[in-house]
């Protein structure tokens, strides 16, 4: 069944849709000063000598900081922190940082960035992944330039191909997809008079955030305090650091609060994008349509520094062979340094990439093998017990086959729609398609990821969520109050959420790797019987009954015996001023029992079906309809679920259609949203449905998996499907090329039209 | 960069804004709109050190007029792309026009945005239009008032200053038109590519008065003239629609940039005519004139 | 009178927000965005890409839907300006918002302003907007988080919402 609304507020609606939130860019305080990051001139130089002096005796300008200033480690990364603070010696994209000012205006700041000179050496840049592999090119890391390798194997291919009656090959190549959050990155740092400071500015893990930021300043973590939600989208992009490192140098050499809001310059200039990937595959299935060999080889363009570049590498390996049953399985990747933007999360982690060009080898096979693509696809779709994709034991699951499924049924219905509606102008293909994946969630075997959180019953007698995750748009803040009015079946007035400040919250880990609702749940439920206990045990001794006389409702606790209340939940609170009543719980997410680096445990499933027109005239392809079948178990809030699917949904129309940071150069070609496209409104379909299959496997105990990221995965290979439904030719590369479309539009019209 | 802050010039009439121009030189830009201002300043191009905003010029007419014994429709330079889009008249006299400024920007800037600055763009999709409908501008430069017609003007813009006054499309309107703007999404982008077309029957079946311009990427746009001659006098057979698609082939150099290769401008601006011509071809089926 | 062009007395620029008076003194080729968020610490209009591209900063110039960062103070002399601090409060919104609100038409919200004031500007002259009309109406404002959908679905219900009302005044 679609998902309907459940009529349900969010609880920071009122709020947004009034205007009236304050996002952490629209502070503005006392005596504050303007921040600017003078970026490089060039993608690969040699920094010969930094001229500050004249910039520092412009009027207005209170400090300009270079490498120099930096107190601790000059580097950030969430892994590994190579990427400097601010360049010293050598630049190595367009985006590094040399130095920075603070200045009583934007204008003196601006103008201050202008009289810093800086004298480079250009060196050769490196702005293909091949030219960074040739042997005589210059290292960008003392490393070399291959920030990753990756590699996994089940069976062996290689022989196995020769048993192969039917074998495809074919290389893939995706995008650098920009996040494009509305809100480019930015707010305040606050100088505190302990001499520590409060960084306002949004992340995706205020307490990495932190720990980083201490690196840098050479200061304890107890005296940063990071305020980090709510922030106007992120989708991964602001997860790495970004602009606190600058306003935190200058906020503490200047004792002032320092703002910085990127532009949508500076920020395409400076963000992470998504990997741009080269993919090599070759898939092999016997004549019944049994696959049994796959091979992929991936370039993933890393750009110029590591952050989480290895980790999406091995994400993308890990689902190389996605939801399919293959025995012989050979993975390679290497995540490659460039002179090119920094490539880092992003939705989707590798597996949109990854998705790809998988769900394009299954179309070829079935098409060479002249099945039709479902019964393929559920022929060789995983079983309820199959080991994961790296033959790793992961939670039993059927979501795989309940999504097919599922695909097929729309498909079935939508192809019956079409033979109802008007045939198309003389120059309009209809197609329809359909594609499926698995996505892993959490951050995989062998990587640290504790989560937790706590629950209090707050002075004002509120029951409060407080977790260290953080609210991206996503809607956690709903998710959270939604959890706790189901636990303890209460009323929504009776709960509330406390997130993202790094001074109130226990650690939950980064609200990344669709991890947040599914710990959510996790933390609530252990919970529960704690703080159940607590509140049943205050209201014993107030009222001289046993703990076990009572159960929690709407707005209070209620006695077994009557079902009338007996207690409200503020009369509890009040009872006890000093002591507040407070349950804590650490856990980590569940990884696989297997010892497999980056393996998963807990995945969920997605299939898409698209409808498209193509223009054949002019190559272009326009998206009717969009609907998807999601399997991640219960659903927590149905409008946020809905809106994580649909949403990144038409995130990936985009990325299938029109969106490309492309370089030249070691430039961005595109350097604002009057060049760089993300879809409009009429480049979505006006109405999309939403398919939740809520069960879970028998036995399966991990509850509600998250969202965040299933919606955007199998878009692309769908849609691409869809143009060979249309076309009967298969697409390589994304965004789908017009001149490619058209070209085949042309040759078939002319003919047409000059019989 | 940051330039000290410009001086606003309001000037109150023509005279005025004229003077101003020709005192301040280079050093001046006149404003009416003013949506590309912003658009320039992002892009690190500082404004200007005198902005003369003419907004005090009530030069927001749209009516139909006679002017030296032709009908026209005269359009004042400062009407918004929304009247435009909108307007009765226009909708009645000059549909194309109303499509082409549909297909600008968004609301907003169409609110904003006007038909002379869209023509002192000098890439506008609604000039593009303008040139199909053989529109005359009206305008002020250093010999004083004038009317030519605007793929002129549009040449003329490049070496010379001048003041926009309206725009006159005469009338009748052209029996056959055709828009069609290419971007790099639905809406809301910039043009690849944008064709505008017009013509009329001669009483046999042929076309005459056969106007095909063409704009697009950072092109002005420019009127397609070997296309219009082999089109002309020509009844749409297979082989005339054939010859009109190569020769756009040929007449057409658009450039390269990051939204779309010259080559696919090329072949998608031979697409467009194409089917334009088809289209005109089924309305002469339907309503056959009187041979 | 005579050209004022080598006299520019620099004088305030006068229009009014949310119907309150504003007398500006500062630079008049600011950017409108600016000159709300920072000067009248109006910061519900956002600002994303500064080039008119995003609609992040839509507000009403005198009814019509504009991107305040696409004015400067000179151009709005005399106007009348509306932003979404005027269009409705948190004690009481307009049916738009809240129609946002039930159905979901936002998540992280920073499109939501000018979303907000994009619809009023379609529902304030048409009353029963198609999907069609809504999906023109509303070109100029990219979200990257719903999709969409749910904000067509929020600008439908407000319509129903606004012609029950309209209804129920007549009778
Ligand atoms: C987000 C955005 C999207 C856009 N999309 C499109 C689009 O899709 N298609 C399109 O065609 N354009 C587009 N434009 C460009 C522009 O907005 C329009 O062309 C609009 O019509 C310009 O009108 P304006 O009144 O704002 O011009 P202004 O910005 O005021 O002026 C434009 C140019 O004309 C000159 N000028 C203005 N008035 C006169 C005059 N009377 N005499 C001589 N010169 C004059 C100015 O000096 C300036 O060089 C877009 C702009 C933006 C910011
Ligand atoms: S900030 Fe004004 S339109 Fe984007
Ligand atoms: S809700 Fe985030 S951009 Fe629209």
């Amino acid at each position: 069944m679609p998902l309907k609304n459940d009529g349900k507020i969010r609880p920071d609606g009122i709020e947004k849709v009034t205007g009236s939130l304050k996002y952490l860019t629209d502070r503005r305080m006392e005596g504050m000063l303007y921040g600017r990051v003078l970026r490089s001139h060039y993608p690969h130089a040699l920094i010969k000598s930094i001229h500050t002096k004249d910039a520092e005796e412009l009027p207005g300008v209170k400090a300009v900081i270079t490498a120099a200033d930096v107190p601790g480690l000059n580097g950030f990364g969430i892994v590994t922190p190579n990427q400097p603070v601010f360049c010293e010696e050598k630049v190595r994209y367009m985006g590094d940082a040399v130095a920075a000012v603070a200045a009583v205006s934007k204008e003196a700041a601006e103008e201050a960035l202008d009289k810093i000179i800086v004298e480079y050496e250009e060196l050769p840049i490196l702005d293909t992944m091949e030219k960074s592999l040739a042997k005589e090119a210059a290292e960008l890391h003392k490393e070399g330039n291959i920030l990753h390798r990756a590699e996994q194997k089940r069976g062996s291919a290689e022989e196995a191909f020769a048993s192969c009656d039917v074998v495809v090959e074919e290389t893939y190549e995706t995008p650098r997809q920009m996040h494009t959050y509305m809100e480019t990155e930015g707010g305040v740092v606050v100088p505190e008079k302990n001499g520590g400071i409060t960084v306002y500015m949004g992340t995706q893990h205020g307490l990495k955030d932190r720990f980083q930021l201490s690196r840098i300043l050479q200061m304890e973590e107890e005296n940063i305090r990071v305020v980090s939600s709510p922030m106007g989208g992120s989708f991964g992009g602001k997860d790495e650091l970004n602009v606190q490192p600058y306003a935190a140098l200058l906020a503490l050499k200047t004792g002032k609060p320092v703002h910085i809001h990127n532009s949508r310059k500076e920020s395409v200039r400076a963000g992470i994008k998504r990997h741009a990937m080269k993919i090599k595959m070759k898939t092999g299935a016997d004549r019944e349509g049994k696959l049994l060999a796959h091979q992929t080889y991936i370039e993933a363009d890393t750009g110029a520094y590591a952050t989480l570049g290895p980790a999406i590498l091995e994400f993308a390996v890990e689902h190389a062979s996605g939801p399919y049953d293959i025995e012989n399985v050979h993975t390679k990747g290497l995540s490659i340094y460039t002179n090119n933007g920094v490539a880092g999360e992003f939705r989707g982690f590798g597996g949109n990439q990854i998705t790809f060009a998988l769900e394009g080898q299954i179309s070829r096979l079935a098409a060479a093998l002249n099945m039709d693509l479902h019964d393929f696809q559920a022929a060789n779709m995983r079983k309820n017990e199959s080991p994961g994709p790296l033959g790793h034991r992961i939670a039993p699951t059927n979501g795989g086959l309940l999504v097919l499924e599922a695909a097929e049924r729309i498909r079935k219905e939508k192809e019956a729609e079409l033979k109802e509606k008007q045939p198309p102008g003389k120059y309009i293909k209809r197609g329809i398609g359909t594609a499926v994946t698995m996505h892993g969630g959490g951050l995989g075997y062998g990587r640290l990821d504790p989560s937790g959180g706590m629950i209090r019953l707050n002075r004002e007698g509120k029951i409060e969520g407080v977790f260290g995750f953080e609210e991206c748009g996503q809607g956690i803040v709903a998710v959270i109050e939604n959890t706790l009015v189901q636990a303890f079946e209460c009323r929504r007035e009776d709960v509330c959420f406390l997130i993202g400040d790094t001074e109130k919250v226990p650690v939950s880990g980064s609200t990344t790797a669709s991890r947040g609702t599914s710990m959510v749940h996790h933390a609530v439920q252990r919970l529960k019987p704690l703080f159940q206990q607590q509140l049943f045990e205050r209201a014993a001794a107030l009222l001289d009954k046993s703990p076990a006389d009572f159960y929690t409702g709407k707005g209070g606790l209620y006695k077994f015996e009557t079902r009338e209340q007996a207690i409200t939940y503020r009369e509890l609170a009040e009872a006890f001023p000093e002591k507040t009543l407070e349950v804590q719980t650490t856990f980590d997410f569940p990884v696989t029992p297997d010892e497999i680096d980056s393996g998963h445990f807990l995945y969920t499933f997605g299939s898409v079906v698209v409808e498209i027109e193509i223009d054949m005239r002019l190559g272009v392809v326009r998206v009717i309809d969009l609907q998807h079948a999601v399997a991640a178990g219960p659903v927590v809030n149905p409008k946020g679920y809905r809106g994580q699917v649909e949403g990144g949904g038409v995130m990936s129309i985009g990325y299938s259609l029109m969106e490309n940071a492309a370089m030249t150069n070691g430039q961005y070609d595109t350097d604002n949203l009057d060049t760089y496209m993300i879809p409009s409104i009429q480049d979505a379909p006006a109405e999309m449905k939403v398919e939740a299959i809520e069960d879970l496997y028998e036995n399966d105990q991990y509850g509600p998996r998250g969202v965040g990221e299933i919606g955007t995965v199998a878009v692309a290979p769908a849609i691409a499907e869809a143009v060979f439904q249309a076309i009967g030719t298969h697409i390589t590369s994304i965004p789908i090329s017009r001149e490619i479309l058209m070209k085949l539009g042309r040759k078939e019209n002319r003919y047409e039209a000059r019989v | 960069m940051a330039a000290a802050n410009s001086v606003i010039l309001t000037p109150n009439t023509i005279e005025e804004a004229w003077q101003m121009k020709e005192k301040y030189g280079r050093d001046a830009a006149f404003m009416m709109g003013g949506t590309t201002f912003q658009l320039q300043r992002e892009k690190g191009v500082p404004l200007p050190p005198y902005v003369i905003m003419l907004k005090a010029l009530d030069l927001k007419t749209l009516q139909r007029q006679v002017l030296d014994g032709k009908d026209v429709l005269s359009i004042g330079a400062d009407v918004p792309l929304r009247y435009c889009m909108n307007h009765p008249i226009l909708k009645a006299y000059a549909p194309v026009l109303c499509r082409a400024a549909g297909a600008v920007g968004s609301p907003a800037v169409r609110n904003q945005g006007t038909i002379g600055g869209n023509i002192g763009y000098r890439k506008g999709d609604a000039a593009a239009s303008l040139l199909a409908l053989n529109a005359d501008v009206h305008f002020i430069d250093e010999k004083g008032e004038q009317v030519l017609p605007l793929d002129q003007y549009l040449s003329l813009m490049q070496e010379k200053a001048a003041l926009l006054l309206a725009v006159k499309i005469p009338l009748p309107a052209p029996a056959l038109a055709f828009f069609e703007k290419v971007g790099s999404r639905e809406t809301f982008s910039p043009s690849i590519l944008t064709v505008a077309a017009s013509a009329d029957w001669t009483p046999s079946g042929r076309l005459k008065h056969v106007r095909i311009a063409v704009g697009g990427g950072n092109q002005t746009p420019q009127r397609m003239q070997a296309v219009e001659s082999c089109l002309e006098n020509q009844a749409l057979t297979n082989a005339a629609v054939t010859t009109a698609c190569d020769t756009i082939l040929e007449d057409y150099a658009p450039e390269s940039d990051v939204f779309a290769g010259a080559e696919y401008r090329k072949m998608a601006a031979g697409m467009i005519l194409e089917s334009a011509l088809e289209t005109w071809k089924k309305e002469e089926v339907s309503n056959a004139p009187e041979k | 009178m005579k050209p004022g062009y080598n006299s520019t007395v620099k004088k305030d620029v006068h229009f009014q927000v949310n119907n309150q008076q504003v007398s500006y003194s500062g630079n008049p080729s600011a950017r409108m965005a600016d000159v709300l968020r920072e000067d009248l610490q109006q910061t519900g209009t956002k600002i994303s890409c500064g080039v008119g591209r995003c609609g992040a900063c839509s507000i009403l110039v005198d009814g019509e839907l504009m991107n305040a960062c696409l004015l400067m103070p000179c151009q709005v002399e005399g106007s009348s300006i509306t932003t979404i601090e005027g269009i409705g409060s948190k004690e009481a919104m307009d049916p738009i918002q809240e129609a946002f609100l039930t159905e979901g038409g936002f998540q992280c919200g920073y499109c939501t302003p000018g979303m907000i004031v994009a619809a009023k500007a379609l529902l304030n002259q048409n009353s029963d907007p198609s999907i069609t009309d809504i999906q023109e109406a509303l070109a100029g404002n990219l979200c990257r988080c719903t999709g969409y959908a749910s904000i067509i679905r929020a600008v439908r219900k407000a319509a129903e919402v606004l012609n029950v009302q309209a209804a129920n005044e007549k009778s």
